[in-house]
């Protein structure tokens, strides 16, 4: 359109004045787009944490929802185990018995023991790409027009946190406190520190082992998951 | 009859004043303003209904026998704030059975979603989550403490162990709805004939809002929890954040030392209340695929 202007002749401060108009016309919607909340794409690692850890704490209205502050609390803990299982492998155990395979990266420990592995739905498929269940794309789809909806609120904030966790992962390692670190005691059994698990929080579940279920007073239940430590070894 | 009028009123306001007197006379908590919150969680009424929901979904045989020389069911309550949204006027409660190792986690929803455009709002106190734990033997402080007769209880809950609450009308149609898409949507994964698909659905209870269901013939679980109440359109109108699927092939193990570490299993415990549940004490429906859904109908439990 401004070519046609050009070649038409028209002064350049109407064509200016004319081009201007039409950015101003195209502006509001494409900066209301630039502002949308969008995750990275789920074939990249920082999209793929993302998704899981969006996947696993709950939103308002959902099941388990408590507070958005709650729910952050949840995605970085839940980070903070995926980090534990390559980085903190504690004394006497060997990483095969806490993440269910040999990982040396975060994309190994989010997909180990397959679809119904570690984190239910991620797995690698056939050719080795790592992918998701329809389910969680769907959830995440979901939601993403949740946030998108109206004037950004809780459901944009939690997406932007849990893509921004991602990110930060995937560029400078873990930064953010894993507030189980300290731990050393839980009812009268000694743990390593760390949580190296998590399971929703509801119906009793334990994820068996060494595990030891980390309390309400160590703040053991957030974002809709209960945590769980290691029995420490002699 | 005047005198018989001034001695009537007389004994009138010393009535009154021997139950004003009651009233401010009573225990230490009586005198000190009690939450309605608190009043709740305390009222033997929704106590049983708890009770009633962990004796069809938690309780077992071996729990009973630890309860039955004491005599009685004790019940440690209270309510806890978590740090909430600005906006947020939910209220939370605990329900400990030190017994039963029991500890139970309930909430009375009251915030809006304006992304949705729904209020969630909850009449009662509602079950969130039920965990078993040898902590709970220990808990006391902050809590106050409720006795029921262990016989009473008995005989409640043999008197109503198969009354069961299913959805009706609206509500029921809903439900039919989000499971027949769940159903729709899993066909092709599970390799099972194209028609009518079983399900059964399992009693509600008026203390939660999860409902689970057993799609028979893709011998699938499906469980639909919210922290809407299942009765507000609002649920159906957004079951994507509802729904989980639980594969019976493929996600059930005897322990859950099996997988250790996964968060993709049931126990087979769990699966087997759930059936339990679902098949003897549910509803059966059938589900038609979307086309012939104007002839779908339910059939009474089998």
């Amino acid at each position: 359109m401004d070519c046609n202007i050009v070649v038409n002749g028209c002064s350049f401060g109407v064509a200016w004045h004319f081009v201007c108009l039409v950015l101003m016309l195209v502006a509001v919607p494409c900066g209301r787009a630039r502002g949308a909340v969008a995750l990275a794409p789920a074939d990249t690692v920082s999209g793929y944490i993302a998704r899981l850890l969006i996947n696993e704490t709950p939103f308002p209205g959902e099941h388990a929802w408590v507070s958005e502050e709650d729910t952050k609390a949840g995605m970085l803990a839940i980070l903070c185990v995926l980090d534990s299982r390559i980085s903190h492998i504690p004394a006497g155990y060997r990483q095969q018995e806490i993440a269910s395979e040999v990982c040396t990266d975060v994309i190994a420990v989010i997909t180990a023991g397959g679809e119904k592995g570690q984190c239910d739905g991620f797995y690698r498929d056939s050719s080795g790409d790592f992918v998701a269940v329809a389910r969680v794309h769907e959830r995440v789809d979901y939601l993403l027009a949740c946030a998108n909806r109206g004037a950004p609120g809780k459901f944009a904030r939690l997406l932007e946190h849990a893509q921004g966790l991602a990110d930060a992962y995937v560029r400078e390692g873990m930064t953010g406190v894993d507030r189980f670190a300290g731990i050393s005691r839980v009812e009268g059994v000694d743990v390593t520190g760390r949580a190296y698990s998590w399971m929703t929080d509801t119906g009793g579940y334990n994820p068996g082992g060494n595990f030891v279920r980390i309390p309400d007073d160590e703040s053991g239940s957030m974002g809709g998951n209960r945590f769980f430590t290691l029995r420490k070894l002699k | 009859m005047r005198w018989l009028v001034g001695v009537v009123g007389a004994v009138g306001i010393v009535m009154v004043a021997m139950v004003l007197c009651g009233c401010q006379s009573g225990s230490a908590s009586r005198a000190t303003p009690v939450r309605e919150e608190v009043t709740e969680l305390q009222s033997q009424e929704w106590l049983y209904e708890v009770m009633r929901y962990l004796y069809r979904w938690h309780i077992d045989e071996r729990d009973v026998d630890r309860v039955i020389a004491g005599g009685e069911v004790v019940f440690l309550v209270r309510e806890v704030t978590p740090r909430l949204d600005h906006d947020d006027r939910s209220r939370f409660g605990e329900v400990v059975l030190p017994q039963f190792q029991l500890a139970v986690k309930v909430k009375r929803a009251d915030y809006s979603i304006p992304e949705l455009g729904v209020e969630v709002k909850n009449e009662r106190f509602k079950v969130t989550s039920v965990v078993r734990s040898s902590d709970s033997q220990e808990r006391g402080a902050g809590f106050a403490k409720v006795r029921v007769a262990y016989s009473e209880m008995r005989e409640a809950l043999f008197r109503t162990r198969n009354q069961t609450l299913f959805p009706e009308g609206e509500l029921l149609e809903r439900m039919r709805d989000a499971v027949r898409t769940q159903v729709m949507k899993e066909l092709p994964n599970r390799r099972v004939e194209a028609g009518p698909q079983l399900v059964h659905l399992a009693p509600l209870s008026p203390v939660s809002n999860d409902a689970w269901v057993f799609w028979e013939s893709g011998r699938m679980l499906i469980r639909i929890a919210s922290d809407i109440d299942l009765a507000n359109p609002a649920v159906w109108d957004h079951d994507e954040l509802a729904v989980k699927l639980y594969d019976l092939d493929k996600s059930v193990v005897v322990s859950l030392d099996e997988v250790a570490g996964s968060n993709a299993f049931m126990t087979r415990d769990q699966a087997g209340r759930v059936l339990y549940n679902t098949v003897v004490l549910g509803r059966r429906l059938e589900m038609t695929p979307p086309n012939e859904a104007a002839a779908d109908l339910g059939a009474p439990g089998g």
